[in-house]
């Protein structure tokens, strides 16, 4: 059976021998099973001078339309402050803010759906619609019967705003340790794209935010920070250690990671990048020093270059095991020994070649078509457009490649050219 | 560090602070200067004609209350991240937020009203007809919120603040005695009477309004002030409530200049704009006249604009001028009909407004003391501000204050009602 947090709350609680103890303050809950159950009560009594007293729920005898005991109201030893809880009902989640991990949004619980077996409570559902925010006010009837007289078919009388508790992620903050009060298992973010997973942290307030983004793993958080604008990205680092802004910024693609370091001051980025693993702190710091509208300052030094010799079998048997960290592999650039261009290829060049065992230059495209480091902006959307490559490499005046821009790094210059405005993240 | 360090430092730090201070700016000025909006206006007006200097003694106490006010919203805001209304939801229930938006909403549409119709009334002495200048106006503070960001809105409304300097000129143009002001400035008078008591109050009650807190706090959130710039947003307050008596003070001296030692009785700004006219010349009552119509159209955008904030976060949708309709429909929808409903009343050819403002008046008094009482308990909650929260010495300040403008308002209500 199921019933509404702020109907239980409007219950009194009886002693064995059906005395009146006080009103229901809170309900503690732990979270063993997938939904959590509510194991002490925090009855109340007084209004001026309230006092607060712990009841196990081993001690409740029964909960109907009032809550029972077993034991004697004498038993109970009140105090002035409740001892200190885990979590909370009322005062975490009840009109609090929390994560919809199902509509991927920061909502606003207006009432608790419990679910009511035997005597034990747990919680199922936690309530964001209108209705929920009527019933609290003590209007739900009244209304009902308003729209029931004008609108007998209403959308309003049938739908319930429930959002179920696997979905929910609650943000509250431990005041001390200054970390989410419940993590739950990770894996219920896995699913959100990064796009949307920045979105519901800039919903949630400052603190809220910095203690949900702590809790997720460093890929995530890398994720999350290429889709943030500047500013916030700013705010974010101030709060995290060096140590962890680095291993982010490592985990960034290089040329999401330069745009964040040119932002910063010169001491603050030559901090991170001390920081960082060298190899990683050497592709960024030459980046840096590219101009931000040339080729040089837009391209990513992640991608795949393999020498002219690979056999076709080799180069996809590389493919296939050595390429996972990068985000782009369709095209596969053919270098000679002193790294100099010597043709394109793709992924499905190399799975329709005739003979596995030839030579990758074999299946490469006959001319390759490439942009110079210096080369700006401008002139690298015409070549896009000119030859619909998706992703083209850089190279300096000797042929060496050094990076590779894709379109979609383009595409947002491009964008804040045409409409002198950021692409809203 | 070596002296030359030193010396090469400093005013690189001193540019630094100016830069910081530029971008944290906004909310404490924005909200502090509309204060002076057209009802605001109107009092210090009738105060300059009917009192002359004898009321402008209030002015400096009254930088401290809002100061003190202005500054504990500010802080919660850094503090937090969260406007107003959602500590008050969080913290005292859906039950208190809810009613207590009801208020809100009732006083600052009536306060809408009272804008639009400082647009007609200004809009006339230039005369341009009402049937043009509101609706006008009402598609302007429109689409300037509803199409705009926060940096474009805020930039417009950190403009309207400059143009409040008609005022300061037109305080100038009329060659004030200024050594008789300066010490109705420092030495409080009293007046017996029941008027003069009642002048009194009324400019301490346009002063402080409920819905500065909210809009301030909203604000700061919005802007996503860090704690550690928090210092500048303090500095952002105090600017904001000296400016707004400066002006308010201007006015003041005006109305005493001319039309107190002429006595002329005024009712309304628009009076005071059309009575300075043979007085003190064309100019300065043309100034006076922008003046309040640069207030009036400020306003009208920023109440129903603070109003939709405050709903929209204690009832828990979305809320943001950053926000595009679709993501947002009950913001736009309340901030929309708040605008529609003020500037249609004053549409109502031959329409008195004296029941609205009566009733809106009743809220902000009503209001007021509840919402400066809960900032006081939220503001000392030790886990919601840590460190931050007041200190004894902030505190016996703030209650002072809070208990006095609370005390003020509901005197003002009291005078409204037995009139």
């Amino acid at each position: 059976m199921f019933v509404n947090f702020s109907r239980v709350l409007s219950y009194g609680i009886f002693d064995r021998e059906g005395r009146f103890v006080g009103g229901l303050w809170d309900v503690s809950v732990k979270f063993k099973e997938i939904l959590p159950q509510a194991d002490e009560l925090i009855v109340s009594r007084g209004f001026l001078h309230r006092e607060f007293a712990g009841i196990p729920w081993e001690q409740i005898e029964r909960v109907d339309d009032n809550i029972y005991l077993k034991i004697d109201k004498g038993a109970l030893s009140f105090a002035r402050e409740p001892k200190v809880y885990e979590f909370l009902l009322r005062r975490d989640i009840l009109d609090q803010q929390v994560v919809d991990t199902y509509n991927n949004k920061v909502i606003r619980v207006n009432d608790i759906h419990l679910l009511k077996v035997n005597q034990d409570i747990m919680v199922a559902h936690v309530d964001i619609g209108l209705r929920g925010l009527f019933r609290r006010l003590g209007w739900e009837r009244f209304i009902d019967l308003v729209v029931r007289l004008f609108a007998p078919r209403a959308r309003y009388l049938k739908r319930e705003d429930l959002i179920s508790w696997k979905y929910i992620q609650p943000v509250s903050i431990n005041p001390v340790s200054k970390t989410l009060k419940v993590n739950l298992p990770q894996k219920q973010f896995s699913h959100i794209p990064p796009a949307d997973l920045s979105e519901i942290l800039l919903d949630l307030d400052v603190n809220q935010r910095i203690a949900f983004f702590k809790t997720l793993d460093v890929r995530t958080k890398a994720d999350i920070f290429e889709n943030l604008d500047f500013e916030h990205q700013k705010t974010l680092l101030k709060e995290l250690d060096k140590k962890e802004a680095a291993q982010i910024l490592s985990e960034m693609s290089p040329d999401e990671a330069t745009d964040l370091l040119e932002n910063l001051s010169t001491s603050a980025a030559q901090n991170l990048l001390a920081l960082m693993e060298s190899t990683m702190a050497r592709k960024l710091s030459t980046l840096l020093g590219y101009s931000s509208d040339s080729a040089g300052g837009i391209m990513t030094t992640d991608f795949v270059s393999l020498s002219e010799k690979t056999t076709v079998e080799e180069a996809i048997e590389f493919i296939k095991t050595r390429t996972a960290d990068l985000d782009y592999v369709y095209y596969i650039y053919i270098v000679d020994e002193k790294n100099r261009l010597k043709g394109i290829t793709t992924i499905r060049r190399l799975l329709l070649a005739n003979n596995p065992k030839e030579e990758i230059i074999t299946t490469a495209y006959p001319r390759p078509v490439y942009v110079y480091l210096h080369d700006s902006t401008k002139q690298i959307a015409y070549l896009f457009d000119k030859y619909k490559f998706s992703a083209l490499p850089v190279v300096d005046e000797n042929k060496v490649i050094h990076g590779v821009i894709t379109i979609d790094d383009v595409l947002s210059r491009v964008i804040l050219l045409a409409w002198r405005k950021r692409p809203k993240k | 560090m070596s002296v030359q360090n030193g010396i090469t430092q400093r005013p690189k730090n001193f540019f630094r602070n100016i830069l910081i201070f530029l971008s944290v700016a906004g909310p404490g000025i924005i909200t502090a200067n509309v204060d002076n909006d057209a009802g605001g206006i109107t009092t210090y007006s009738v105060a300059g004609a009917h009192f002359g200097y004898a009321t402008l003694w209030i002015f400096i106490p009254m930088v401290v209350a809002l100061t003190v006010i202005q500054e504990m919203c500010s802080r919660m805001g850094v503090v937090t991240g969260k406007g107003l209304a959602d500590l008050f939801r969080e913290r005292f229930g859906v039950k208190v937020t809810f009613y207590a938006m009801i208020v809100l909403v009732l006083s600052n549409l009536g306060n809408t009203m009272a804008e639009f119709s400082g647009v007609a009334a200004s809009g006339e002495i230039f005369g341009i007809p009402r049937v043009v200048s509101v609706p006008l106006a009402a598609i302007f503070v429109w689409w300037l919120v509803v199409k705009g960001t926060y940096q474009s809105v805020e930039k417009v409304f950190l403009g309207a603040c400059l143009f409040y300097v008609s005022y300061i000129i037109s305080g100038f143009m009329v060659r004030p005695p200024w050594g008789e002001i300066a010490s109705s400035v420092i030495v409080p008078r009293f007046e017996l009477g029941s008027s003069y008591l009642f002048m009194l109050i009324g400019v301490i009650g346009t002063t402080i309004a409920p819905w500065m807190q909210f809009y301030q706090q909203s604000a700061v959130v919005e802007k996503g002030i860090s704690v550690r710039d928090y210092r500048y947003a303090r500095l952002d307050v105090i600017i904001g409530s000296i400016v707004v008596h400066v002006v308010a003070f201007f006015i003041v001296v005006v109305c005493a200049v001319t039309l107190f030692k002429n006595g002329v009785r005024i009712e309304t700004a628009k009076d005071a704009a059309l009575a300075l006219k043979p007085l003190a010349g064309n100019y300065c009552a043309y100034l006076f006249a922008f003046g309040l119509l640069n207030a009036s159209l400020f306003a009208a955008s920023i109440l129903p604009l603070a109003t939709a904030y405050s709903v929209c976060e204690g009832l828990g949708w979305e809320t943001g001028v950053d926000k595009r309709l679709k993501d947002a429909p009950q913001f736009y929808f309340l901030y929309t009909a708040l605008i529609v409903l003020g500037a249609g009343v004053v549409m109502i050819p031959h329409v008195n407004l004296v029941f609205v403002m009566l009733v809106s008046q009743f809220a902000n008094g009503v209001l007021l003391p509840f919402v400066l009482v809960f900032m006081l308990i939220l503001i000392n909650d030790k886990n919601l501000m840590g460190e931050h929260r007041n200190s004894l010495f902030f505190n016996s300040v703030s209650w002072i204050t809070v208990i006095a403008v609370s005390a003020f308002t509901v005197l003002l209500v009291f005078f409204y009602c037995i009139r």
